[in-house]
């Protein structure tokens, strides 16, 4: 089967699912938050378009900035120009450890992490309860911000039941008491904590980190090392900026609240004889990881719109295609427009294009609602025409393209007689 | 200044009753307008699939004779070649127009009076027209001054409005996809509570009307526009 017909079944598929009826719901959770209170969230979506367009505009200087402010309070930087390099990074920090607690991040996903820590038989226990759930249950997850909410609560205890060790009932309330004591077990057992970032404020070296559940609040104090990975894009100048970048990007997720926090490096005291001591109820260790990967090449192609996207997941509640095809308009990288455009710099052209790089209809809903007012549709016609140049343009665009020069249209019928 | 009509491939060769309602607007309304003899695609769809390579060409093409026929006014009905003129055009001194605002103008100017129609109508915002452009307002103008017209909004309007699915080659590639999208649309305007259903882009009404299957009417405005001149 060729790529194109390849794409055409995978989206056959993603609608036959059933699943799109559970992305609707979700979809219309942002859009009118943002209906009902339009003005503040429109101000803030200008401030936080501004803040990324300077950040990106001094890239350079601020993750020279960020590394020095990291490591002078306390933080091991380590700059990874390619995703592999992170790995191995990460890796190496594991040690000997068999377990690490983790949180939700698109950039560990982009480094297609978890596989390559259980290859190397390290079981890494997800904390967010959704991301959880579908680990367990062994299931694609829906929606980045979202993953099982197209699940049943008989499918969610069936899938937790084992892991708590007794049947549960499919009920919510026990289903998130059950999670809950079993994640903190996990939690404690575990000497190592992995997170993303969602924002770097570079003047003071600090790690900005939004979560819902108070999941990462937990996995970054308890156990003695917190690895935090950030792409490079993530980088703001002030912590002002960075919570600005923060709220925004809560603004725009489906569940909204409650914990924003930011690491200045490991937790210290020095009440014990004036003596500083590092692990005193935080971790003793944090090393952050700043990623380039592809996000300088964006810039050298003209792209770096896409590094203003924050993953708020909000293109995604208004994306017509995602909300037929449901996850056959994404790769493993990501969902939705922005998930594309990160499959094309992440896993190449192919794979962006089986990822439906030709299935965006350009409508710009996505533009719309985004906090950084990202043009998707430009960026995906800019990656078509890269794709065409290597060949990869489709059989029915090809025909049309071969009617418009033989006919002068795009149906290659002759001008009928006006 | 004389008025070029870009008729424009959706409305020659599949949907040929958008031509000849804007020919027809026009003439009522006494506003002389000419048509090109040669008219070849304006390279929307190439642009919109990423073969710029060929896209370029026919746009090359295309401005050398606008140049040559000292186009100044060039009036389209379907806003994929609007945005495509607008956007990857250089056509310095030439003014380009939509359907839509030219007849709010002429609408404004009291030139053009619309008659009754008993219905309960929706608007289906174009891509290209209302997000790329902002051309909200003008189709709903010239709908609410239809006497007896009521205009029901979707919850998915304007700059949230769902695509009809049609665009950026997704027609030709996908077509079941590109399908449950305008399924989707049509259910969107039926919740509105919406008889009929109306659009100002060949390639939406296209798509939508072959979605609704008879299960509302679906329109272009310039044929309703067309059905209901006065005078």
């Amino acid at each position: 089967m060729g790529l194109y017909e390849e794409t055409g079944e995978r989206l056959r598929r993603g609608m036959e699912g059933g699943r799109a009826e559970t992305l609707k719901v979700i979809a219309s959770v942002v859009l009118s938050r943002l209906r009902a209170d339009g003005g503040r969230l429109r101000k803030m979506m200008e401030r936080y378009r501004r803040i990324k367009e300077g950040a990106v505009g001094r890239l350079e200087e601020l993750v020279g900035l960020a590394k020095d402010s990291l490591r002078a309070v306390g933080c091991e930087v380590f700059e990874a120009r390619r995703g592999g390099e992170a790995v191995d990074y990460l890796l190496k920090q594991m040690g000997d450890e068999r377990v690490v607690v983790k949180s939700k991040s698109n950039t560990l996903k982009e480094l297609d992490l978890v596989e390559r820590l259980e290859e190397r038989g390290v079981e890494v226990v997800e904390t967010d309860l959704g991301d959880r759930i579908i680990q367990l249950a062994g299931e694609e997850p829906l929606h980045p911000v979202g993953p099982a909410v197209h699940l049943t609560l008989e499918e969610v205890a069936r899938a937790l039941s084992r892991e708590v060790g007794r049947e549960l009932p499919p009920d919510v309330e026990e289903i998130i008491k059950a999670s809950r004591l079993r994640l903190r077990e996990r939690i404690l057992e575990a000497k190592v904590g992995l997170t993303g970032a969602n924002a770097i404020a570079a003047e003071e070296g600090a790690v900005g980190l939004v979560e819902n559940e108070g999941n990462i609040s937990l996995i970054t104090r308890l156990p003695e090392k917190h690895l935090a990975v950030a792409g490079i894009e993530k980088i703001v100048p002030t912590l002002e900026d960075a919570a600005t970048v923060m709220k925004t990007c809560e603004a725009f997720l489906t569940v909204t609240g409650a914990y924003h926090s930011f690491i200045r490096g490991p937790s210290r005291t020095a009440d014990v004889m004036g003596i500083e001591q590092f692990g005193m109820h935080g971790a003793k260790e944090v090393h952050v990881v700043l990623l380039d990967g592809w996000r300088r090449e964006a810039v050298r192609m003209g792209l770096e719109e896409v590094l203003y996207c924050c993953n708020c997941g909000a293109c995604l509640s208004v994306c017509p295609v995602l909300l037929e095809a449901a996850q056959a308009f994404s790769s493993r990288v990501g969902a939705g427009p922005v998930g594309v455009v990160r499959t094309w710099f992440v896993l190449g052209p192919e794979e962006a294009v089986r990822a439906g790089l030709f299935a965006c209809t350009g409508c710009g809903a996505c533009r719309e609602i985004c906090p950084g007012s990202i043009d998707f549709p430009s960026i995906i016609e800019r990656l078509r025409a890269e794709a065409c140049e290597r060949g990869l343009v489709l059989p029915p665009h090809i025909s049309v393209a071969e009617n418009i020069r033989k006919t002068g249209n795009p149906f290659g019928e002759r001008r009928p007689q006006p | 200044m004389e008025l070029w009509f870009f008729r424009g491939c959706m409305s020659t060769f599949r949907e040929r009753g958008i031509a000849e309602a804007t020919v027809e607007i026009l003439r009522k309304v006494s506003l002389p307008f000419r048509l090109f003899d040669r008219e070849t695609c304006c390279g929307s769809v190439l642009f919109r699939t990423g073969q710029v390579e060929e896209a370029e060409e026919v746009r090359r093409r295309n401005e050398e004779e606008f140049s040559r026929l000292g186009v100044r006014r060039l009036l389209t009905a379907c806003p994929g070649c609007y945005s495509t003129f607008r956007r990857e055009y250089s056509l310095p001194g030439v003014e380009v127009l939509h359907l839509t605002q030219l007849l709010r103008g002429l609408l404004v100017e009291g030139r053009l009076r619309l008659g009754r129609r008993e219905v309960k109508a929706t608007y289906h915002d174009s891509c290209h027209l209302g997000r790329e452009w902002g051309l909200y307002e003008e189709p709903r103008e010239i709908l609410k001054s239809v006497p007896g017209l009521e205009l029901l909004e979707m919850s998915l309007s304007r700059e949230f409005s769902r695509c009809c699915g049609a665009g950026g080659g997704v027609r030709s590639a996908f077509r079941e996809l590109s399908s449950a999208v305008s399924r989707s649309r049509v259910g969107d305007a039926l919740e509105a509570g919406a008889q009929l259903l109306v659009t100002s882009c060949p390639f939406c009404y296209h798509h939508l009307r072959e979605a609704a299957e008879g299960r509302m009417e679906v329109k272009d405005l310039s044929m309703l526009v067309r059905e209901l001149m006065e005078g």
